[in-house]
């Protein structure tokens, strides 16, 4: 999930000092397994890794997100190809 | 009886083909209906409108398009196996090149471009969805197949013939960038397509589209053919059978050593050249090359 994050002049959730560890925090608890940042001239992107096998839960997930942070995410897939047997290795 | 070949003037006999090359072509785009018995043949050519059938022959696979109230346009590739399970959540899905030859090459033919530049794909746009305002490097024609569908065209194309596509909004590649205008005043047409409808929208031509109920349309696509490339690989089929022009590259600098400058044959190649293209035969030859006809003469 790629979120662009929104200013400080567009989100007032910007100007808590504890953003990042809440923003963090949230993602995390929607499952997230690894939440990335990257900064560029002042725009700010960042990178949540979700594992999804059903496409339904994108919708939940981009749901939650629009209405926490107010924007909309986009979905970058990464199609992991099935196992040689078939099955998920652990 | 039905005639077993559609042709290119079918699918625009309401203004013709003077009408079509003169004032349309490449200038401003076009909305005409089908006759019943051209649609019939569209129709018959695509087959069975069936999502799994349809994704095992797209030849470039399928792209299966995510947005919505709380999503940003998402892109996936689907395939056979997967397209049934995106078409469940409510996924544009995009057949890319599917092999529709009674059609593609039909419209090579009429237009004079190679064959396996033409291509046909299908859309199954879901409902509530649309495409955002972007221009194409190719050449667009859409059959409405089956539901509903609003184009949103601007009058003439926004960039003069550009190798790249590019969205509204979004930076523009390096190779567009100069081509489009800092200012100007767009005028959109609005083109609700029905079942048999038929739109040409110039390569360059700022467009976005709107459904609101599911539906299928084919495009026909004639992708990025210029007169440059036509030279270039043109002469390079006709030039790469002399062992002359094979021949390596030697004394092409002022600063080589005088021995090696004995070795520049290109000052005779460059007269070959001039006699080749002023030779009509020739010319012809450069053409076919292109098309991937056979050459007129050995």
């Amino acid at each position: 999930m790629k979120i662009h994050i929104p200013t400080k002049g567009d989100n007032p959730l910007r100007h808590d000092s504890n953003f990042d560890a809440n923003w963090k925090s949230f993602l995390i608890g929607l499952g997230a397994q690894s939440v990335h940042s990257n900064d560029m001239s002042n725009d700010r992107i960042d990178y949540a890794v979700f594992e999804i096998e059903d496409l339904s839960v994108m919708f939940e997930l981009a749901r939650t997100v629009h209405a926490w942070l107010g924007v909309k995410p986009e979905f970058l897939p990464e199609v992991v190809p099935k196992s040689y047997f078939g099955q998920k290795s652990s | 009886m039905t005639d077993p070949s559609l042709s290119f003037d079918q699918l625009i006999r309401s203004v013709g083909c003077r009408a079509f090359f003169t004032q349309y072509w490449q200038r401003r785009s076009l909305s005409v209906d089908l006759d019943k018995a051209t649609f019939a043949r569209v129709l018959a050519d695509v087959g069975p409108l069936e999502i799994v059938s349809i994704a095992k022959k797209a030849r470039e696979g399928v792209q299966a398009w995510i947005s919505g109230p709380d999503i940003l346009h998402s892109v996936f590739d689907a395939d056979a196996t997967t397209v049934s399970d995106f078409h469940k959540v409510g996924a544009t899905l995009y057949f890319v090149d599917v092999p529709l030859p009674n059609i593609t090459d039909r419209v090579a033919d009429a237009l004079g471009a190679p064959r396996r530049r033409v291509k046909a794909s299908l859309f199954l746009s879901s409902r509530s969805s649309g495409a955002s305002a972007h221009f194409d490097s190719n050449e667009n024609f859409t059959v409405q197949l089956t539901g509903t569908k609003r184009w949103f065209v601007e009058s003439a194309p926004m960039a003069v013939m550009p190798p790249v596509g590019h969205v509204l909004g979004h930076r523009p590649a390096p190779s567009v960038e100069k081509l489009i205008p800092q200012r100007r005043a767009p005028t959109e047409h609005c083109f609700k397509l029905k079942p048999g409808a038929f739109l040409y929208v110039p390569r360059g031509t700022v467009h976005r589209t709107s459904a609101d109920a599911e539906s299928w349309s084919l495009n026909i696509s004639y992708a990025g053919t210029t007169w440059l490339e036509l030279l270039q690989e043109g002469l390079r089929q006709q030039l790469v059978v002399s062992p002359r022009w094979r021949s390596t590259v030697t004394g092409a600098s002022k600063d080589c050593d005088p021995e090696a400058s004995g070795a520049n044959i290109f000052p005779e190649l460059i007269d070959e050249l001039r006699q080749l293209l002023d030779d009509p035969q020739e010319l012809e030859n450069l053409y076919r090359a292109f098309l991937g006809a056979p050459n007129s003469k050995a």
